[in-house]
């Protein structure tokens, strides 16, 4: 499958702050990738170098087969993109947004727009200032389709909504963007919204992907291993990249991705008793994986 | 970008409306206070408002969108960023030109000054907009916020402001807000574009080192410009060539524009140099060339990047050397040590060091300016002065300039122009001059102020009375107003009797008071006159020809010695007082319709009367020279083409005589 997203050994620092380290992605045409990390971890960097904002300083970018940073113009023709500060002119109604939206793009499906703006319930007349977050997401959704794009990119779209804002969102955007059957691409934090809807998943910590794929195979790659020792026991210089390490008198346990033979083999030579590997929900192991930055070790 | 011009107007719209209900406000208000000058109140809404509004379009350019994050919006889409920009910056520049427009004819329409003529400077008025409008715009690439940027533009066009007033460049302010501007509006449109890639200290790093690369391309342009200007000489301006008394250097002006700005430079010629030598500073202006040639009296207003000042009350008096640096000549009773009039009538004494001049419309420019007045409550002894009521400042003053100590000395000032003609006394010990009586009175006087050691002395005043007439005469002669004339190494006076049916012309001794002789014909001023004093060239009417005639006096015997038509152009005497020179020129037909003009010096030897003709019409010749011929020597003639630079120097000797 083609890849409408595809990203190989990207960086980018801003003065001595290092934003991204050899990112590599791919984003099958059709899909609908969610791209997780903390806040702070490159997200909105990678995004604003998809849409050609700004240069990376090495390694290859390509959306829809062209260099977002080359052609922007010609990128951003064919991407509907929400911020997550959704910044519309107050000041306009919601037509004259639109419209102003719709002046920019050579190509401007106003069937589309006035059939989603029925659909998600929102008046042409009300100004910007007027409407609710929740309305404005909907009319930054509606003002990111109107032109029909093969490539919806999304930076923390629910940002600011409330729960129930945030769930009726998710439904409506789902619906919308389930019918066109384009690439959606969108980042977050929150992993609830991500596992109901993603096919794919990116997690993005300190500027590097440390996981990729499908919900399923991140859950069956990433477990907890809880081993219980005959005696005290330092495992901190295992081989392998371990997680979310705790000790509780002789009982350990860690996250790791990728649970081998090897490891259970080096475990049971260290004189672990019984090793258990317990499922984690993808929430689990976002944490577990991206909270290292405040050194939870042990 | 239709449509973003269309979002720019919904944003500005109110703005622009309140800006012209300002101006009417303000216009309104301001014309109830006083209604006497309709035009002031005008540039004065004008110029209050529009800078304002102006600076705060331009500083809404870019800042507000960063502020309130919709830049975001714009950027995210299909749009080139210096698409954007410029679209933006396009509007704000068109919305400012409309908003000043509209006011402008507001005010001269609708207004309560409507109906009022006022003439702005447009270039001037339109370059410093403009390079308001660019800060403006400039700063609102730098903040996120307008007000600051608008704030910060204000203190960048004063600082424009005052480094162009300090470097004496406000002639150029066209040229250097035009180039100023244009580097503030590449500068942000570079910050925009790549902006991204500067954030925190890094962009007003950026933006500092673009502004100074702007300024220094400015300055070297314009110091190359001065260099360039300094090493041209255009034409000579005919009535400014000045020569030394022993006749080795001509110094003439030149009058030339630069970016616009009209500048005189003074170039030096000598009869043995190769060519024309630019002297001094390039920008300067030449009253007067010191008798041994060294140097002139003059103006410099060039400022250090070779170009003209703008300051017309600040120049010095300088004595500028044709070799090594300009000398200030302290002008004492100016506390500001700044020449404020205009100097004229240079006469040097025979050992040439030391000179008279009038200082004329001091007043004028004082007056005008409102900045310098000083206080003549107290002058030096010697210094003759009517009562300066009228006027803040003397509007003429007769000056001693001693050119061993470079010092000039006031010997007489008035309030109106008291003074008609004056010059060295024969003994040269001694300065005479004509004083005009005050407005309402009649006498005429001669003044003598005796010059000793270099310094103003006695003053002996003889008012001129009645005079006993001639035999000849028909009628008693009085002294009449514009009837009084010095010459120059003389003691009589010259004066005409314009009351009589037919004008007489009168040589009379002021200190014997008698009429030494009369002739009938009425005479100009005189022009020239021979440097032993004996001959006068002067032009008059001849009531019998009905026409305009040079004529040639000879004091001594006290009659008319050559008369010629006005078509002749007498050019003057030889050094040592044998000859004088004029030209003719003359049409000659060759009977088919076609004719030539030909070009002739004539040479009249004063002793004998007898004229010798010859043609300068010959190769590599300043071709077809116009008037200006002047002795060099006894026996050689120097002129100055009247369609080309070129200054010949002709030896009588060397010349096709023409019988």
């Amino acid at each position: 499958m083609a890849s409408a997203i595809s990203i190989k050994g990207v960086n980018k620092s801003f003065g001595k702050s290092t934003a991204l380290s050899g990112l590599s992605l791919d984003v099958p045409e059709g899909s609908v990738y969610a791209f997780l990390g903390r806040n702070g971890s490159g997200k909105t960097t990678t995004i604003r170098i998809l849409l050609g904002l700004i240069r990376a300083d090495g390694g290859q970018t390509r959306v829809l087969g062209c260099d977002p940073y080359l052609s922007p113009e010609h990128v951003r023709q064919k991407i509907g993109f929400i911020s997550e500060e959704r910044p519309f002119y107050g000041w306009m109604s919601v037509d004259e947004t639109l419209r102003f939206t719709a002046s920019f793009y050579r190509e401007w499906d106003w069937d589309l727009v006035k059939s989603l703006m029925a659909r998600l319930g929102l008046a042409g007349g009300s100004t910007v200032n007027s409407l609710s977050r929740g309305m404005v997401g909907k009319l930054a959704l509606i003002a990111s389709l109107g032109h029909r794009p093969n490539l919806l990119i999304l930076d923390e779209p629910t940002a600011g909504l409330d729960s129930v804002v945030r769930k009726q969102f998710l439904e409506q955007m789902i619906e919308v963007v389930s019918a066109g059957a384009r690439t959606v691409f969108f980042s977050s934090h929150l992993i609830d919204e991500v596992e109901s809807i993603a096919d794919r998943v990116g997690i993005l910590h300190e500027g590097k992907l440390i996981h990729e794929g499908t919900i399923d195979e991140i859950k069956e790659t990433v477990v907890r291993v809880r081993a219980l020792f005959e005696q005290d026991v330092d495992v901190s210089d295992l081989p392998e990249s371990l997680w979310d390490i705790r000790q509780l008198g002789r009982e350990v346990t860690f996250v790791v991705s990728g649970f081998s033979d090897k490891l259970a083999q080096e475990l049971e030579r260290r004189g672990a008793r019984k090793v258990d590997v317990l499922g984690l929900t993808l929430e689990e192991i976002f944490v577990a994986q991206t909270a290292q930055e405040g050194g939870s070790h042990s | 970008m239709t449509a973003l011009m269309w979002k720019e107007w919904r944003e500005n719209r109110l703005g622009f409306l309140i800006f012209l209900a300002s101006g009417v406000l303000m216009q309104s208000s301001l014309y109830s206070l006083d209604q006497k000058r309709p035009d002031l109140l005008v540039c004065l809404t004008l110029f209050l408002l529009a800078p304002a509004y102006i600076g705060m379009v331009g500083a809404s350019v870019i800042a507000p969108e960063v502020g309130e994050k919709t830049l975001a919006f714009l950027l995210s889409r299909p749009m080139a960023r210096w698409r954007i920009w410029t679209a933006k910056t396009l509007f704000g520049a068109l919305l400012s030109a409309l908003a000043t427009i509209a006011l402008l004819a507001f005010c001269g329409i609708v207004g309560p000054a409507r109906g009022t003529v006022f003439i702005l400077p447009f270039v001037e008025v339109t370059s410093a907009f403009l390079f308001i409008f660019s800060s403006a715009v400039f700063c609102s690439t730098l903040f996120s916020r307008a007000m600051p940027g608008f704030l910060t533009s204000i203190l960048l066009v004063a600082a424009f402001g005052t480094a162009t007033y300090s470097l004496d460049l406000m002639a150029f302010v066209p040229a250097i807000a035009l180039v100023g501007s244009v580097g503030l509006l590449a500068t942000s449109l570079t910050i925009f574009c790549w902006g991204e890639l500067l954030t925190g200290y890094r962009q007003y790093v950026w933006a500092l080192t673009g502004l100074v690369a702007t300024t220094a391309t400015l300055y070297c342009v314009l110091h190359g410009i001065g260099l360039a200007f300094r090493w041209s000489a255009a034409a000579p301006y005919r009535d400014l060539v000045l020569k030394a008394r022993d006749r080795s250097v001509i110094v003439y002006t030149s009058v030339d524009s630069i970016l616009g700005v009209r500048t005189q430079i003074v170039s030096a010629l000598s009869n043995h140099s190769p060519g024309p030598k630019v002297v001094g500073s390039p920008c300067s202006e030449m009253w007067a060339v010191v008798p041994d040639g060294s140097g002139y009296i003059g103006w410099n207003y060039s400022n250090h990047f070779g170009l003209p000042v703008s300051r017309d009350h600040d120049k010095p008096l300088e004595f500028i050397p044709f070799s090594g640096s300009p000398v200030r000549l302290e002008i004492a009773g100016h506390p500001s040590g700044f020449q404020l009039g205009y100097p004229s009538g240079f006469q040097f004494s025979k050992n040439g060091q030391q000179a008279l001049f009038l200082m004329e419309n001091e007043s004028l420019v004082t007056g005008d300016l409102q900045r310098i007045r000083y206080n003549f409550s107290s002058p030096g002894s010697g210094v003759m002065s009517d009562p300066c009521e009228r006027l803040p400042s003397p509007s003429q003053k007769l000056v001693l300039l001693d050119l061993r100590s470079r010092q000039c000395e006031t010997l007489a000032m008035f309030d109106h122009e008291a003074i008609r003609n004056f010059c060295w006394t024969p003994a040269e010990n001694a300065v005479r001059f004509l004083k005009h009586p005050q407005p309402g009175q009649h006498a005429w006087s001669v003044c003598e102020i005796k010059i000793d050691g270099g310094r103003a002395g006695q003053l002996s005043k003889i008012e001129l009375p009645e005079f006993e007439p001639l035999e000849s005469s028909p009628g008693r002669v009085q002294p009449h107003l514009d009837s009084w004339q010095l010459i120059p190494g003389r003691k009589e006076l010259l004066a005409t009797n314009t009351k009589t049916q037919k004008p007489f012309f009168l040589l009379v001794d002021p200190i014997e008071k008698r009429i030494l002789w009369s002739i009938q014909s009425a005479l100009l001023p005189l022009r020239h006159v021979s440097p032993d004093g004996r001959w006068g060239m002067a032009e008059g009417y001849a009531p019998d020809t009905k026409g305009w005639h040079h004529r040639l006096l000879d004091f001594e015997r006290g009659r008319i010695e050559a008369t010629w038509p006005e078509s002749v152009t007498i050019v003057g005497f030889s050094p040592d007082s044998r000859k004088l020179s004029f030209n003719t020129h003359n049409y000659v037909n060759d009977g088919h319709g076609r004719g030539t003009w030909t070009h002739q010096i004539h040479v009249r030897d004063l002793a004998t009367g007898t004229v010798q003709a010859f043609d300068t019409d010959r190769p590599g010749s300043s071709g077809g020279f116009h008037q200006d011929v002047w002795w060099s020597d006894d026996s050689t003639l120097m002129t100055v083409g009247g369609k080309t630079t070129v200054i010949d120097f002709l030896r009588l000797s060397d010349l096709k005589q023409v019988r």
